[in-house]
């Protein structure tokens, strides 16, 4: 037995509620476990209470046993249990302490008190297994966030350890440096035999690599097995961990089989897709709002944006979606008036103190000590009157009105978007940009993102940037496909997203493969299926 | 050819002392393009960014100097600033040649205690990301209706203060993460072993030589001419000391 949980509980100091409680388990060598579950239901702690960051980082009231490769961590210091246990966070910046790949490979080797020849013959096989030998010579600041995790996960390598644990090594990622991370951590289950805890949002990308899915919810694990079958024994999207699109459908239609994938669902999703046909009608949209014409700016002489020109207008969501880099959040930038272009312009047909601008990382909306001093000082800063009865309203309106009084920096990823948005929404602007608003979030979170971006659009243009092809989907009245600067492709949804191998949500390449190319399927509602 | 960190650093040294010695206008000066030259050979654009805050620093205490002390003051001001740059200039010398886990390899191998070592070290690995950290947050508030283009100095300071309130916020959440992360990288550890060293060629030893001797003459200069306040006093108008004179 690799991990074994006897009753085991853990009350962090100084809070009142137990983070995990009465906990059971037996894991066996060579698992894959996906550990899934909404903000605060325990899966971090679990993974903490594995590597033995608790007890000996995190104090608390702890009870009950723990086994991990035959040793107790309430015992063993943290740098004994590194041998067995492999740990990768969920920020690749913070998590890498040297400023070179291979001396960073090498520093817990040293600390390990290894021998030099070790040490070389570690770090070279730890380059290889993760492909990165190519840049061992590299400066940390200079990578990739991908990149960065693939360092990360070579360092944990390096040290042999039986059990990889990672928590949600992805959730900076864009999608395809994501894909990346975790084929690599499925290779090192089935290469290795190496026991992997996976703490994942992305069901869709994860579900069907486990051979083991682990439910949290309030502190416990209430599902246990094989991701398919519990899957379709609980309510996922009641648990607010949500499911691939193909799974949300065959659950809807009752089947005791629950494809992950779109192969899976080739086979057991019983639609007939191609007799569908979608009439939708297209939202009227307002006025003009925005008109950019031959938009140019650079960094360091190297064209970020290069003679783009578009229109953006009122009642409108207008998604942009492109690879890193190709100069989508400094578009953002332009509009919201932070940089300025080096040639062309923006025509603004709304104030243009009246754009609002969510940044992807939401902490650097963070100034104060209270979330209720921090909406009101965007009002503050722009000079305008009944400043806290204002920031109440917008609380109310996005749900986050009990948490007036909370420190932003102690809030979930998901109540932190909303506390990110409020600031923002609190002036009313007429364009709304959020810059990767889902990255890191639960489906719960993702639902209720839906929701406001329909309501703002009502009243204000909505300018979404995002690699999320199904918020695209469900959102977007138009997409743009940016590239290097511009934009390749601009269109409605249905055009954009469809018949691609890309850019296509997962219903729309099942469509794809069954018999009709030209099938405008997107998301679940075309199938009548409620979110 | 790759410098010898640790031949870098003892002509850091060096420059430093003999910037804190020398009292003429000419030797500082000689001293600020020595300390200068090697930029040539080291990453320009590194070197630029430390020297481009150090150039302003400088002339603000330049102004500062003449407007608090007069023009009388004028030679002693430009050769403090001439001491200070050249000072600022070796600094980003070595930091624009070297990795900062160079500095880590040189602490470790002068037996100075692992903790202090990896404050230092990391402080500098994060340097970079909290300028990025503070140029994001600067433009989050742009975004919300911030103004920084305040005039006076002041109301600059006063635009800036909420930056700063939000980086404190974020380097809190960091450092757990960092202290997170060493846990778990098994630092520190009394049997901890070097991966790599510093490679000592011949050459570097006669560079070393070099400069300890330079160095010892310094001292043994110091201890039987004058002392250090002496010369200090010295360089200063006398209504700064008040007429001291080391009598």
């Amino acid at each position: 037995m690799e991990i074994e949980l006897m009753n085991f509980g853990f009350k962090y100091a100084n809070t009142d509620k137990f983070a995990l409680r009465a906990l059971d388990l037996k894991i066996e060598s060579g698992e894959f476990v996906l550990i899934v579950g909404r903000s605060g239901s325990g899966k971090s702690t679990f993974l903490r209470a594995i590597n033995s960051l608790i007890p000996n980082f995190y104090g608390g009231e702890y009870l009950g046993k723990i086994l991990v490769g035959g040793k107790n961590p309430a015992c063993t210091p943290t740098r004994d249990m590194a041998r067995v246990v492999g740990t990768v966070l969920q920020d690749p910046e913070n998590q890498i302490l040297m400023s070179t790949v291979e001396r960073e490979i090498a520093f817990g080797l040293e600390n390990a008190g290894l021998q030099e020849e070790t040490i070389t013959r570690r770090v070279e096989e730890a380059l290889d297994l993760l492909d990165i030998a190519d840049i061992r010579k590299r400066k940390i600041v200079s990578l990739s966030g991908g990149e960065k995790q693939k360092v990360a996960i070579a360092a944990a390598m390096a040290r042999h350890p039986r059990i990889l644990v990672l928590d949600e090594p992805t959730s900076q990622l864009d999608p395809k440096s994501a894909e990346s991370i975790l084929a690599i951590v499925r290779r090192l289950n089935e290469d290795l035999g190496l026991t992997v805890l996976l703490v994942e949002h992305r069901v869709k990308n994860t579900m069907h690599l486990a051979d083991r899915i682990l439910v949290f919810d309030n502190a416990r694990v209430i599902g246990d097995g094989e991701p398919r079958l519990i899957a379709e024994q609980l309510d996922f999207d009641a648990l607010g961990i949500g499911y691939p699109p193909v799974a949300r459908v065959a659950k809807y239609q009752g089947l005791r089989h629950i494809p992950l994938t779109v192969k899976e669902a080739q086979k057991h999703l019983h639609v007939e897709l191609d007799k569908l046909r979608i009439t939708e009608k297209a939202r009227k949209h307002g006025k003009t709002a925005i008109e950019a014409k031959n938009l140019k700016f650079s960094y360091n002489k190297r064209a970020v944006i290069n003679n783009l020109s578009f229109k953006l207008y009122e009642n409108e969501v207008f998604g942009i979606i492109g690879r890193n880099g190709s100069g989508k959040s400094t578009l953002a930038k332009l509009i919201a008036g932070i940089i300025k272009p080096v040639r062309g312009k923006i025509i603004y047909k709304v104030p243009k103190d009246e754009i609002g601008l969510v940044f992807q990382n939401p902490n650097l909306h963070i100034i104060g000590n209270s979330v209720l001093e921090d909406i009101a000082y965007t009002l503050r800063a722009k000079g305008k009157k009944d400043v806290e009865s204002k920031s109440r309203k917008v609380m109310k309106y996005l749900g986050i009105e009990h948490l007036a009084a909370r420190n932003p920096m102690d809030l979930s990823g998901g109540e932190k978007l909303l506390f990110a948005m409020a600031t923002v929404l609190v002036f009313n602007p007429k364009i709304l940009i959020l810059d990767e608003p889902t990255r890191g979030l639960s489906w719960n979170m993702k639902k209720k993102l839906v929701a406001l971006v329909r309501d703002y659009a009502e009243h204000g243009t909505v300018i979404l940037i995002s690699h999320d092809i199904e918020l695209m989907a469900r959102l977007a009245d138009r997409v743009a496909l940016m590239s290097q600067g511009k934009f390749a492709l601009v269109g409605r949804r249905r055009d954009m997203l469809t018949s691609t191998l890309t850019f296509s949500t997962q219903l729309n390449k099942l469509a794809q493969r069954s018999g009709d190319a030209e099938s405008k399927i997107l998301i679940e509602e075309d199938l009548g299926v409620p979110i | 050819m790759t410098v010898n960190p640790a031949v870098l650093f003892a002509w850091v040294l060096l420059i430093v002392s003999l910037s804190l010695i020398m009292s003429s206008l000419f030797a500082v000066l000689i001293l600020l393009i020595v300390a200068s030259v090697p930029a040539v050979f080291a990453d320009l654009k590194r070197y630029g960014t430390y020297m481009k805050f150090s150039m302003l620093s400088a002339l603000l205490i330049f102004v500062f100097n003449i407007v608090l002390l007069g023009m009388g003051s004028l030679m002693f001001s430009l050769i403090m600033v001439l001491r200070l740059l050249a000072i600022t200039s070796a600094f980003a010398v070595f930091s624009s040649a070297t990795e900062f886990d160079d500095i880590v390899l040189i602490m470790d191998s002068l037996k100075i205690p692992q903790k202090s070592v990896f404050s230092i070290a990391l402080s500098m690995r994060f340097f970079p990301v909290l300028v990025g950290d503070a140029e994001q947050i600067r433009e989050s508030m742009v975004a919300r209706g911030m103004s920084f283009e305040e005039k006076g100095v002041k109301n600059k300071l006063k635009a800036r203060l909420p930056i700063l309130s939000s980086m404190v916020n974020l380097s809190l959440d960091r450092a757990i993460n960092i202290a997170e992360s060493l846990e778990l990288h098994g630092f520190p550890s009394k049997k901890r072993t070097r991966w790599t060293k510093i490679d000592y060629k011949v050459r570097d030893f006669v560079m070393l030589a070099l400069f300890a001797v330079d160095l010892l003459a310094l001292i043994i200069y110091l201890l039987t001419y004058q002392s250090f306040y002496e010369l200090l006093a010295a360089a200063m108008p006398a209504t700064i000391l008040g007429g001291y004179h080391g009598n």
